[in-house]
Parts: structure tokens; C-alpha cells; sequence
């Protein structure tokens, strides 16, 4: 076997240097051949990892490659070899492997345990390139072959695959920041693409997104990737004399891929499209797909084969529901997918969303349960974070997902908040008051079904009698109907659930349990009353629920999946009107759950602080620690990348997420010319300073000098121009003040104006219009907030936006009594100081806003942030270094002329040509060069690379 | 106003000259350059120069009686041409000047009519080789353009200046040259005002002249009001209800001048006048017209409100909205007075300016039959999805001032009588046989008209003559002003 093995290397590299392929010189074959080394297994350490070792083949160090010159049988050989060297030669990387495995009961590995390694490192990296086309490459990433779908490759890029194959290898957690506008969605999926042909373990790649604009570009995105990629492969078989397509390993490579997102986005039903909420559209698909109001419609159409509600099985009613006529009261869309869509099996390709309402459309199938029914298959999974960090949600969407799964969490700076938000439940007046409703409701319902069916009711209590676990109390047909029946999930955490629990006695009874929800309600009405403010922790809270309640903490913790029972056992369809009572009853489940933990706390405040003579009480269950939600993620599954654009400091997530990244890594822009131009402006025109700190909020000669900043730079800046400020209220009280002194005229006379407002419809179009207006030549400005759905989400790219001015710093609220308790758990428990983290959340968001305005290398914008204190260092320093880095320091504390003056001589700059032929070696990689680099050893080929025409080329590693 | 404008230059400065019936004026382009202006009387002239073709520089040199030494204007190595149109009329102007004189009895200088007297007279009008239809095209022109038939009789009738023939020959050319200037200028003007459409400012507020006692009187333009129509449309709505059955314009606008008035003072953005009804009319019609646009926005990253928000499942619903707040009841109430009809208003006018252009764009793609909506939508969609790009007329006419000057196409102008355009002329003919030649030119001229009057032609040709003075009657004759 070892003899052959030889002969096949020595056979390949034969080949290699004798070949005379396109683009690769015989000398530069020659040369890689010095290069080959190999060397004989290593033992295994592990018993397992031997004996995977000896399944898949001897071990040898990878080296040069060429794959298409290779028969099929040798290529597979190669393979195998090669994932047995990277699985096991290695010992750091067993290691790796051994300890970052939660599964296997050791600890996360240190960081410091692993050794950087360079990009263009011989011995790690080795790159061949292919000739499959002028409009992509194919590069060897680490011995990963990776199909890139594009031209050139942006040297951050290559490196972001290493780090990543880093992480991936070694399945551990990691955390990369990389400049907005170079490619981080097309390089992970590329990577992570062709990796699973390598390991074909690594069987789902479950992107998660943001907004439903993002998800939908992923989606393209990978489409591209995947034709490329599939396309490399037919003509490698074809090659080989195989028409199959099968990779080496075996591995089908058609993948199937799709988005998920809600029923209003994903519906063909015209009632639920025109659905005003997201509530709404799920309670009206409910009201036509839930079991009992189809099995009712199938027995009034089918009065021979009736059924007794509930009595039947849900196969019988979905077999009944498919051949009966259409029913206008039900889903035809869903009654079709019951029919035909649940057994069969998706054809392959990416499902973008248009092309999933199409296929929808296509077949009569509903898109939504479809896409529902086809994540546990497909090998990509592109949806929200909720799906995954919000239990309930997660709890009924993603609960079968495998565990070799990868998951990447785009744009994740905001995701600290995210966790928190999942698990904080905010109780106010109306909840309480809309809860004594629900109640009355429940109570005539329960009447109405003892009087009429009462068998329902008692079976039931039968079923929570015979239940060992609290759990999930639901009827085993609720299994079968999980599409459709199954309710969200407990608000709690599962591994926080015991699983031996039963429900107790005073709760299985209808009457009694709402009889116990009414107590609660009273209680928390009571306490609502007071007039001062006060904040407690879980525990004491706890304690004086269970003994104003006469209870204990374990009935409280089964109050949100008793409801649920109890909803499904009266038939209710209209969800959203019970969720203040669904509020209240996740209210107490947390509380029976976490009552005895420093991670919640209750805040209870009479008033906003802000107009303490307004009554407005609210009373906060607040989530203070974000490692609750992000836990079962991490330990859940093998890897999990965290990547954006505004990470920095990237400790600072380890520290708040509470996870041990094996791969931590911010990355630098390369630029063949400085596409940005980031500024300070700290006084305004008239040398005052500048700042929307709550003292100088309301002073007129801040708000002018504001104002005449906008127009000066809207004087000079051609095309889109955008404002962002640090809050609605700021926006509102300065825009008022622009108005009666003519700012805005001004500005209004040199381009439009849109300005966000909080109706997102408004919103949306003054978005879509202020597009209009730029496209066509006017020039506009827009107006936005920070934090705000603009400022997360949208794309000020291109001529869209050639400035982005930020107005103040956008800090939280800081007198948020929830943001102090958490700053307080942060402070004991984090160790992370109260303005650390301020500065650091108000920084990321700054970022944010600013980075709106660059989506490409090609792009270029101006990014002025005004306020005196972004000069402070500890603001300052807070910036990604991708911003940093092209942060002048004559372009620091400037005032309004200073700044105007910048920004005309950049745009001078800018209007000069670029060629595509000068940033290539500097900003762009070719095939050649990267396989060039490659071939050279670490330190000159990243010598080479740094010594390009261009100097401000910066290729290295944070 | 100026026959001919070109530019020049006047003692090295650059400037313009222009020409009018009775100076030559230049006057330089910036202030800065220190040359006053230069303002010389038609009737000072005594002689004009200017230098050969071919010369290095196209001069002209204007002798008065004030100065003797001359005024030069300096129209560079490639004025020829402006240098030659300038000259052309300044010569007519001298030309007119002496015949002027002449008619009205001026004494002639002693010496300067013996070369007149050698050249021979031209017949007043020669009607051969003229077509019928030409006749009465010429008739036509004489009868409507004053400006012409002043000339015609002045130059061909009474001075015997130029045949007939010349004179309209050179009007056929000063006519083509009219027309092709007067269509790619109607081009031009639909094209742009197609477009520029509405102003990028809003309408300013309504400002009143202060008056006596303490009174102010406000005027509307019917632009101010079609502007107020377009971004107030409770105003326009009102308007449409109100005016004239239940009162006048003018109260109409009076009440308006009082609402607006009591809305900027007391800061309210609810009307309790007149228009409070139909501002909640309009505003109910603005969020039905919000949504349908909502429905066609097809970039689905601009859809915010179809976003999956991190908003927690606990958090969302309507128990959860956050109008019941306090925050935000001040805020609401905040928004509602004065700051959202201020962003509504902001956004609307943004919206209605970019309309504007689309509607002009869809209304001048060509449609036609049952395709016209689908092309209307078409060119919409284009038009949103299309990045700007340079208008179509600057590229097909580029601007010739800023490339190198072309040769103008002159007709020779034969002149008989030379001596009209030397100066110091001065006829020596007797008075009495120039009123004898003026006679009998009125006489010929009134014979032509007659004679054409009472001719028929037959029915093709006269469609084509009506195709043509329909075409002539069309024209703006402003150019010929200073050009013949």
C-alpha cells in the first residue's frame, strides 16, 4: 500500500513538472516539485482517530496537487490520503479535535494553543491553480481545493479561508472581522462549499442573517458559488470519464439549499400576503391549516367518513383533506403540499425566495411549509437568528438539526443583544389589562367545550396525568401535524427543563390552571400599582410570587407549556390575540426556570424617566446575561463563526458571549487607493464644539453648527448623502430646530429630502424614492437613526452614498434602569467595566452607520463623525482598524471648513480613473499569484506581495 | 436690442460686442479686468476696417469722429466668421444711416458721387425666372413681416441697393438658417423641460410686501399656486370643492394667507379652519396611495416592514405597541402637531419632484393602443431602475462654441451699388429723382401684389404654397432682425 502510495506521488509530481498546462509555466512545475514532500504516517493517538486512519488509508503530508491530471481512482486515493493527514499527522490538530469537542467532555482549548499561521505558508498552504475559466479560479486553500466564482480574489480573503479552515478543522468556535465590502458572504460559502467535499461530515451549513434582504442576497450569492462549483466538478469528471455527479469521496454534490423566513414573506394565500402583522398573518394561516379545522371542513364535505374531532388520526385527516374538493375556508396551498409535497423530496439547487414562490406556484404547494419541511434535508440553511437563539422559536424550527452542522452567524456585532432580547420578557398596563380578556375568553371556551365535548377536556387531563414531563404536554398527533398544530416552544432553555418533571396537580385541571393564571395576573397588576421604582433580583421576585400564589417555583416554570395545551385542546387558531397571555405565562415560566439565577432581574418602573408625570408602568423580567441564549448554540453544534465587518475589540465578545474562540482574527482592507475617508469634526464653523451629549443637546449653536455642516457638505458631495442621528427623539427635536431656522430649506434647495420615519411602510418608500432621486441625478439626502432599521440593514453603496455623516455618539439610553443591571452583572460577573462597554456598544453602532457607505473596493465615501468626543482615544480606538487605518491624522478634530476642504480634495481624488490593471497583486489576487505566493516559502511570498506597486497594500493579520 | 451679439476682445480683455440700430457696445466679461465699456453711436462712425482673409487676426477697426485713431475689436485668429457677421451689420446700419440722410435731404459731401453714377441701376423688381408660388410666398413674407418689407423697400425698392433676386436670395438663406435654429431650439426646450421637471426646493412660505398701515398685500403667480396645489394637496383638494361655487379666488386664497399664517404662528399642525376637512381627506388618500407603492416595491432589502426583526416572540403584538407608552405619547403627540407633517411633507415633495420627471419620461416614450399602459409601466420601471445618465440631446448636439469654428455658409451678396457702404457717402442724386424711383418701385410692388392676388393656380400648387407660408407664418422672423 505505502508503495503505491509512492508511486502515485511520485507518479503526480512526474506528471505536474512534465506537464505544460496554460498559465503555469513547466519552470514554475519544476520548481513545485522540489517543494513535494512526504513522509510517513504518524500513530494516532486516539483509538478512534486510528482507527478512522487506518479506514481511510494511510497518512502523508499533502502537497501540490493536480487533480485533473489524475485518473479517478488515484484522485480518490489522493483524497482520502489527504483527509487522513489533516485529520491526524498533525498532533496539535488532534488535539484540537479531542478537546474542542464539548460531546467529549473536555474543555475548550486555549487560544494561545495555537500558533498563527501565515497565508502564503508553503508547508500549510498549497495552491494550484486550475484554468476552468476567465471569470473564476480555483485555488488549494491549506490542501482544500476551493471554487471561487469570481476573476480575482482580495488577499483578506484568502486569508479569511485560512482562518476559517482553521476553525473548521479543528472544530472549535471563531470569531473574524473583516472589512465591510470584501466579500465575507462569498468567501465563507465558497469555503465552506468546497470543504464539505473534503469532509463530508460537515454535512449543513446554517447561515443565519439579519433581515430578509440579506438572506435573500446569501442565497444568490451561493447560487453563483454552487454553479461555479458544480460546473469545475462536471468538467473534472468529465475529465476523468465520469458523468456522474459524485465527488471523490462519494459525496452527492448537488446540494439543496433554502431560506426560511416568516408565512408573510413566504405565502401565496392572499389573506395572509395582505396581512397588516406578522401575528396576524400566522393566526389567519392557522385558522386554515390547523388539524381539527381541517378534519371539521373534510367531515362537512365527507359526512360518510366523518370523524370525531379529535379522535381521528392527523393521517387519516390529511388523507381525507387531499382528496376532498377545494375548500375556500381552507389553505388549497397547504392542502396540496399535505397531499403531495410532505413525502416528496425537494429537487436539488438553491431556493432563493423567488424561486421558492415560484416553485410554490409552480406545483400549488405552500411555500412556507415547504421550506419548513425541507430545512432538516438541505444541506444549506439561510434564516434568522431567532430561528436559532430564541428557544421558543428554535425549539420548533431547528431542533433536528445535526451537529456537524457549521453555523455562521453574519453580521453579528448586534448579537449580545439578540441573545438578551430572546429571553427578556416586558409586561406593561395593557398586557395585564388584554390578560383579564384572554381570560374571560378562556373561561366561556372551557365552559363551552365541557358542555359540549367534554370528552376533549378530559382526555387532557388524562394525558397530563399520565405525563412524565413538562416538557412537552402536547398529544402525540401534534407530532405528526408539527407544521402546523405545534405552538412555540417553552421560553425556557431545554438542558434548563427537567426532563422527570411532571406536571403538577393544581394545574391539569382547565378551570384550575386558569383560575392560576388570574392569580398571577392579579398579582402582577398589584404590583404595578406602586408608584416608585424598584429594582430586585429574580430570586426575591421569585419568593413573592410563589408566596403571594401560595406555590412553589416548579408550577410556575410549567405555566407556558400548560397554556399551550390547553390552547391546542380548545381548538384556537387566533394566536395573536392570546399573547398577552402567552406574555404572561412565558413571564412565569422564566421565572420558575431562572428565579434562583443572577442572570435575570426585575425592573419595575412607574414611569419613563424621561416624563416622570405621565404614568406608563412596565415591569421587566430582563435577561442580563447573553451567554443564556448563545450556550446551547455553541455547545450544540461543532462550529460556530461569528463574523461582520465591526467586531472590534474582538475580546470583548468572548468575554460577553462566554466562549473560547479557536480562531479570533480581525482583518485589514488592501487598497490600491484609499477608498475612504473617515473624519473627526469636533467644532462646528464657529469654533464651538460640537456634541450631542445630554448638556449641549439642546444648545441652538450646536444644532446650527450641525446644520451648517450638512449643507456645506451637501454643497459639495455629489449624489447620495446620508445623516444619521443618534436617536428618533434627537432627529425629531433637530430637524424642528432646522426647519423654523431654514437649515433644512437650504439643504432642500441642493437635493432632496427623505427623512425615516417610524412607520416602516413610510419608511420604505422614502427609502425606495431617495434611491429614485439619486439614480436620476437630483442628489438627496437621507436622514436616518442609528440603531434603526436603516442604519442595520441597509446598503448605502455606490453613488447611494458618497458621505455619511453621524451626528453625536449613539450611546444607549444610559439611565435605562435594565441597562444599568446589566452593566452591573457585566461589571461581577464579566468583569467589564460600565463605560468599556458602553463605548464599545456605542462605537460598534457608529461603525455601523459609517460602514454603510462602502459595500466595495471599488466604492469609495467620506465618513465624517461628528462629535469632539470620537477624538478620544478610548472612542477612537474603539473603531475597526479597517476604519482606523485610513484615518488620517489630519483628519482628526477638525471643524466644518476643515472638513469640507477634506472632502473636496477626496472627491477630487476619487474622480480620477481606476483600473482594474492597477490593483491587481495590490487588491486583487490572480490564479497566478496566488499560486505563485504559494509556491514561495512564507516570509518572501508575503514579502513579494507587500512589495507590489502599490505600497499601501496591507495584507497582514491583526 | 442688439442686431448681433459676438465675442471680442477690447484692449486685450475679453468681453462681448454687440450691435444694435444705433450703437456698438462692448462691454468685458468680468469687472475685474478693468476696461470700461465701450459705447460708440452708429451715427459717430465715420469709416469701418477690417483686416483681409487669411489675416492673423480678425480685426475690426471703427473710426469715429471723437476718435481718429479707431476702436479695434479683436475677434482672434479663428473669428473670422463672427468678425465677418458683425461687420455685415454694422455696414447695413452705415448703409441705412446714409440712406437715411440722403432721403431726408442731407447735402451730400462734394467729390464722393461720381463712382455712383457709373454703376448702373438695378431694375426695382424683375419677375423673371420667379414662379408663382414664389411670388406669392414673397408676397406672403412682405405682408407679414414688417421687419422684411422695411428692408426689401429700403434696399431693393428705394436704394437700389441689391437686386431683387439678392435680397431674396439672402432672405431664403437667413430663413433656412431661422428654421434650423428654431427647431433644434424646440427640441432642446421639450426635451429639458421633460427633464428638469419640478424644483428640488420647496416652496418657500408665503411672504406678504408690507403696505400701509400695518396691512400686506400677498400675490400668487399661478406657478406659486400650481406649487402650493402640488405640495399641499388639502389646498388643492379644497380648491377643487370650493372655488367658485361657495366663494372667489380671492377669498379663497385669502383664507389660505390666514391658515397658513395661524399655523406658523401657533405651531399647530391640526387645521381647525376650512382646510382641516380636507386635510384629513388627503392624508387618509396619501396612506392608501403609501400602500399601494408599498406593495410594488420590489427591492426587497427596502421592505422594512416584511423583516424579520430580533424582536422577541415575548415582546411583539399589539400589547406590546408601544403607543400606549408614555414616551411615546408625548412623542405621538409630538409627531402628530408638528414633526411628522413636516416629514410627511419633506418626503411628499421628494416623491412628487421625482413623478414629475417619470410622468414626463412615460409621456413622451411612444405608446400606442393597448401596449400604451404596458409601456408606461415599462419606462416607469426603467426609469427607477436606470442610473442617470447624460441626456440624450447633449449628446447628439454637442456644444459647437466649445469646439473649433466652423465655416458659415454665405451667400455672395451682390452688391450694385457699392458706394451705399463707403463711407462718406453722400448721393449727389437729385431729390426729386429719388422720389420719382421710390414711385415707381411703390408702383411695381403694388402692381406684383395685385397681379398675384388675382392669379389661380391650380389646386396642387396651392396646397404646397399654403404647406409653405403656413411654414413661413410659423417661423420666428428675431433673427432676421440683425442679420440682413
Amino acid at each position: 500500500m505505502m508503495s503505491c502510495e509512492l508511486e502515485d506521488m511520485h507518479a503526480m509530481n512526474a506528471l505536474r513538472c512534465g506537464s505544460q498546462r496554460s498559465g503555469l509555466g513547466v519552470n514554475g512545475y519544476a520548481s513545485a516539485c522540489n517543494d513535494c514532500t512526504y513522509s510517513r504516517a504518524t500513530p494516532t493517538s486516539s483509538s478512534s482517530d486510528r482507527a478512522a486512519a487506518t479506514a481511510e488509508g494511510p497518512v502523508f503530508d499533502t502537497c501540490d496537487i493536480l487533480f485533473e491530471s489524475l485518473s479517478a481512482e488515484r484522485r480518490a486515493r489522493i483524497c482520502a490520503a489527504y483527509s487522513a493527514s489533516t485529520c491526524c499527522t498533525s498532533s496539535r490538530s488532534r488535539a484540537l479535535r479531542g478537546r474542542a469537542s464539548p460531546a467529549r467532555g473536555a474543555r475548550p482549548i486555549a487560544r494561545a494553543a495555537i500558533d498563527p499561521i501565515s497565508p502564503f505558508d508553503t508547508r500549510r498552504l498549497n495552491v494550484v491553480a486550475s484554468h476552468s475559466g476567465a471569470s473564476s479560479m480555483r485555488v488549494f486553500v491549506d490542501g482544500v481545493p476551493v471554487y471561487f466564482p469570481y476573476e480575482y480574489m482580495y488577499p483578506e480573503q484568502y486569508a479569511y479561508m485560512c482562518e476559517l479552515k482553521r476553525a473548521l478543522d479543528a472544530r472549535g468556535h471563531c470569531v473574524l472581522e473583516m472589512p465591510t465590502g470584501t466579500g465575507k458572504t462569498v468567501t465563507l460559502l465558497s469555503f465552506i462549499c468546497s470543504y464539505q467535499l473534503i469532509r463530508p461530515e460537515v454535512s449543513k451549513l446554517i447561515y443565519c442573517t439579519r433581515t430578509v434582504g440579506e438572506m435573500d442576497k446569501v442565497l444568490h450569492e451561493l447560487e453563483r458559488v454552487l454553479q461555479y462549483r458544480n460546473d469545475a466538478l462536471q468538467r473534472e469528471n468529465s475529465a476523468a470519464g465520469s458523468s456522474a455527479l459524485v465527488s471523490d469521496h462519494g459525496v452527492n454534490r448537488k446540494l439543496l439549499a433554502v431560506g426560511l423566513t416568516t408565512r408573510r414573506n413566504l405565502c401565496l394565500h392572499e389573506s395572509v400576503v395582505s396581512a397588516e402583522s406578522r401575528e396576524e398573518a400566522d393566526s389567519i394561516c392557522r385558522s386554515m391549516t390547523a388539524s381539527w379545522v381541517r378534519a371539521q371542513h373534510a367531515s362537512e364535505s365527507a359526512p360518510a367518513a366523518s370523524h370525531a374531532p379529535g379522535s381521528g388520526s392527523a393521517m387519516e385527516i390529511d388523507t381525507q383533506a387531499s382528496e376532498a374538493p377545494e375548500n375556500p375556508a381552507l389553505c388549497k396551498y397547504y392542502e396540496n403540499f399535505e397531499a403531495k409535497g410532505r413525502e416528496t423530496i425537494m429537487p436539488s439547487g438553491v431556493y432563493t425566495m423567488d424561486r421558492l414562490m415560484a416553485f410554490g406556484r409552480e406545483h400549488q404547494w405552500c411555500p412556507y411549509f415547504t421550506a419548513r419541511h425541507a430545512i432538516n434535508v438541505a444541506n444549506v440553511v439561510v434564516y434568522n437568528y431567532q430561528y436559532l437563539l430564541d428557544p421558543k422559536v428554535a425549539g420548533l424550527i431547528s431542533k433536528d438539526l445535526a451537529r456537524e452542522s457549521v453555523v455562521v452567524f453574519d453580521e453579528a456585532h448586534n448579537i449580545d443583544n439578540v441573545c438578551i432580547e430572546a429571553l427578556s420578557v416586558n409586561i406593561k398596563q395593557d398586557t395585564l389589562n388584554r390578560c383579564l380578556g384572554n381570560l374571560s375568553t378562556l373561561t366561556n371556551k372551557i365552559r363551552e367545550t365541557r358542555e359540549t365535548n367534554a370528552g376533549r377536556l378530559q382526555e387532557e387531563y388524562e394525558r397530563l396525568v399520565a405525563s412524565f414531563s413538562a416538557q412537552n404536554l402536547l398529544p402525540a398527533s401534534v407530532a405528526q401535524n408539527q407544521l402546523t398544530d405545534a405552538l412555540l416552544a417553552s421560553p425556557v432553555l431545554p438542558h434548563d427543563l427537567p426532563e422527570q418533571e411532571s406536571v403538577p396537580g393544581s394545574l391539569r385541571k382547565a378551570e384550575h390552571f386558569v383560575m392560576y393564571l388570574r392569580r398571577i395576573v392579579d398579582h402582577l397588576r398589584r404590583k404595578m400599582q406602586a408608584q416608585s421604582v424598584t429594582q430586585e433580583s429574580a430570586r426575591l421576585f421569585t419568593h413573592q410570587v410563589a408566596g403571594s400564589l401560595l406555590t412553589d417555583v416548579k408550577t410556575l416554570r410549567c405555566c407556558s407549556e400548560r397554556l399551550k395545551s390547553l390552547l391546542f385542546t380548545l381548538e384556537v387558531t387566533d394566536m395573536a390575540e392570546y399573547s398577552p397571555l402567552n406574555c404572561v405565562a412565558d413571564f412565569a415560566t422564566l421565572l420558575g426556570a431562572y428565579g434562583n439565577t443572577r442572570s435575570f432581574g426585575v425592573i419595575f418602573e412607574p414611569y419613563d424617566e424621561r416624563l416622570p408625570s405621565i404614568p406608563d408602568p412596565i415591569l421587566q423580567l430582563a435577561c442580563l446575561d447573553s451567554t443564556l441564549a448563545m450556550q446551547p448554540v455553541f455547545e450544540r453544534f461543532q462550529t460556530v463563526v461569528l463574523t461582520s465587518g465591526t467586531l472590534s475589540p474582538l475580546d470583548m465578545y468572548s468575554r460577553i458571549l462566554g466562549f473560547q474562540p479557536v480562531v479570533s482574527r480581525s482583518f485589514t482592507m488592501s487598497l490600491a487607493r484609499k477608498c475612504i475617508a473617515p473624519m473627526i469634526v469636533s467644532r462646528g464653523s464657529d469654533q464651538q464644539p460640537i456634541s450631542s451629549k445630554y448638556e449641549l443637546r439642546n444648545d441652538a449653536a450646536v444644532i446650527r453648527n450641525y446644520g451648517s455642516l450638512v449643507i456645506e457638505l451637501a454643497a459639495v458631495v455629489p449624489d447620495g448623502m446620508v445623516v444619521f442621528f443618534v436617536s428618533y427623539i434627537y432627529m425629531e427635536m433637530v430637524i424642528q430646530a432646522w426647519s423654523e431656522t431654514g437649515v433644512l430649506q437650504r439643504i432642500a434647495e441642493l437635493k432632496l429630502v427623505f427623512i425615516e420615519t417610524p412607520d416602516t411602510i413610510e419608511a420604505s418608500l422614502a427609502l425606495d424614492n431617495f434611491r429614485r432621486a439619486v439614480d436620476q441625478g437630483r442628489g438627496a439626502v437621507f436622514f436616518s437613526v442609528a440603531r434603526g432599521k436603516v442604519a442595520e440593514g441597509i446598503d448605502f453603496d455606490q453613488h447611494y452614498g458618497r458621505c455619511v455623516v453621524m451626528i453625536g455618539v449613539p450611546f444607549q439610553y444610559t439611565e435605562s434602569r435594565t441597562l444599568r443591571a446589566r452593566l452591573e452583572y457585566m461589571r461581577e460577573v464579566n468583569h467589564i467595566r460600565e463605560n468599556d462597554y458602553l463605548s464599545f456598544d456605542a462605537m460598534r453602532q457608529a461603525s455601523q452607520c459609517v460602514g454603510r457607505v462602502i459595500r466595495s473596493k471599488a466604492d469609495y465615501g467620506i465618513m465624517v463623525l461628528a462629535d469632539k468626543r470620537y477624538v478620544r482615544a478610548d472612542k477612537k480606538n474603539k473603531l475597526p482598524p479597517w476604519i482606523l487605518g485610513c484615518m488620517e491624522d489630519k483628519l482628526l478634530d477638525l471643524d466644518t471648513e476643515m472638513c469640507v476642504t477634506g472632502a473636496k480634495q477626496f472627491l477630487k481624488e476619487m474622480a480620477q480613473p481606476l483600473s482594474q490593471q492597477a490593483q491587481i497583486g495590490t487588491a486583487l489576487l490572480t490564479e497566478a499569484a496566488i499560486a505563485a505566493g504559494a509556491h514561495m516559502n512564507g516570509t518572501a511570498a508575503r514579502g513579494a506581495m507587500l512589495s507590489a506597486p502599490a505600497a499601501n497594500m496591507s495584507m497582514g493579520l491583526l | 436690442m442688439s442686431l448681433i451679439e459676438r465675442e471680442c476682445r477690447h484692449r486685450k480683455a475679453e468681453g462681448m460686442v454687440r450691435v444694435s440700430e444705433n450703437h456698438v457696445v462692448w462691454t468685458a466679461q468680468r469687472a475685474s479686468d478693468g476696461v470700461h465699456p465701450v459705447r460708440v453711436p452708429i451715427a459717430s462712425v465715420s469709416s469701418q476696417m477690417a483686416t483681409p482673409a487669411g489675416a492673423k487676426s480678425a480685426l475690426i477697426k471703427l473710426v469715429t469722429v471723437d476718435n481718429p485713431k479707431g476702436i479695434v475689436f479683436d475677434f482672434g485668429a479663428d473669428g473670422a466668421a463672427s468678425r465677418n457677421a458683425v461687420r455685415d451689420v454694422i455696414s447695413s446700419l452705415l448703409q441705412l444711416r446714409v440712406a437715411g440722410s440722403s432721403s431726408a435731404g442731407i447735402a451730400p459731401s462734394a467729390g464722393a458721387a461720381q463712382p455712383q453714377q457709373t454703376q448702373p441701376v438695378p431694375p426695382p423688381i424683375s419677375l423673371e425666372n420667379v414662379s408663382p408660388q414664389e411670388a406669392h410666398r414673397r408676397a406672403e413674407i412682405l405682408n407679414k413681416n414688417e421687419m422684411v418689407s422695411q428692408m426689401h423697400a429700403k434696399l431693393v425698392l428705394e436704394q437700389r441697393a441689391v437686386s431683387d433676386a439678392d435680397f431674396w436670395k439672402g432672405i431664403e438663406f437667413r430663413l433656412r438658417k431661422a428654421k434650423e435654429a428654431t427647431s433644434v431650439a424646440q427640441q432642446q426646450t421639450s426635451k429639458v423641460a421633460t427633464a428638469r421637471g419640478m424644483p428640488t426646493a420647496l416652496q418657500t412660505t408665503v411672504q406678504g410686501t408690507e403696505t400701509d398701515a400695518g396691512t400686506q398685500t400677498f400675490r400668487f403667480t399661478p406657478t406659486q399656486m400650481h406649487q402650493i396645489f402640488v405640495e399641499q394637496p388639502e389646498v388643492h383638494r379644497a380648491y377643487k370643492a370650493l372655488v367658485p361655487r361657495k366663494m372667489d379666488e380671492q377669498l379663497f386664497w385669502k383664507k389660505y394667507v390666514q391658515s397658513r399664517i395661524l399655523q406658523s404662528e401657533f405651531a399647530t399642525g391640526d387645521r381647525s379652519d376650512m382646510f382641516a376637512k380636507f386635510q384629513m381627506e388627503a392624508e387618509r388618500e396619501e396612506g392608501r396611495e403609501l400602500r399601494q407603492r408599498a406593495e410594488a416595491l420590489r427591492a426587497r432589502e427596502l421592505q422594512l416592514d416584511r423583516r424579520d426583526d430580533h424582536k422577541s416572540v415575548h415582546n411583539e403584538g399589539a400589547h406590546c405597541m408601544d403607543d400606549g407608552s408614555s414616551a411615546a405619547a408625548i412623542t405621538i403627540g409630538n409627531r402628530k402637531s408638528k414633526y411628522m407633517p413636516l416629514v410627511r411633507r419633506y418626503n411628499r415633495h421628494g416623491t412628487l419632484v421625482l413623478d414629475s420627471i417619470r410622468r414626463g419620461v412615460a409621456a413622451a416614450s411612444p405608446s400606442a393602443g393597448s401596449d400604451a399602459d404596458t409601456n408606461a409601466q415599462e419606462s416607469e420601471t426603467a426609469q427607477t431602475s436606470s442610473c442617470w445618465e447624460e441626456p440624450a440631446f447633449l449628446r447628439d448636439h454637442p456644444m459647437l462654441d466649445l469646439e473649433a469654428e466652423m465655416d458659415e455658409q454665405y451667400l455672395p451678396l451682390h452688391i450694385q451699388n457699392v458706394r451705399v457702404f463707403v463711407d462718406n457717402y453722400v448721393s449727389d442724386a437729385p431729390s426729386n429723382e429719388t422720389s420719382a424711383n421710390h414711385d415707381t418701385a411703390r408702383t411695381s410692388r403694388d402692381e406684383i401684389v395685385r397681379h398675384i392676388k388675382r392669379w389661380k393656380p391650380s389646386p396642387d400648387l396651392l396646397l404646397q404654397v399654403l404647406r409653405t407660408s403656413q411654414a413661413c407664418s410659423e417661423m420666428s422672423f428675431s433673427s432676421l432682425e440683425g442679420s440682413v
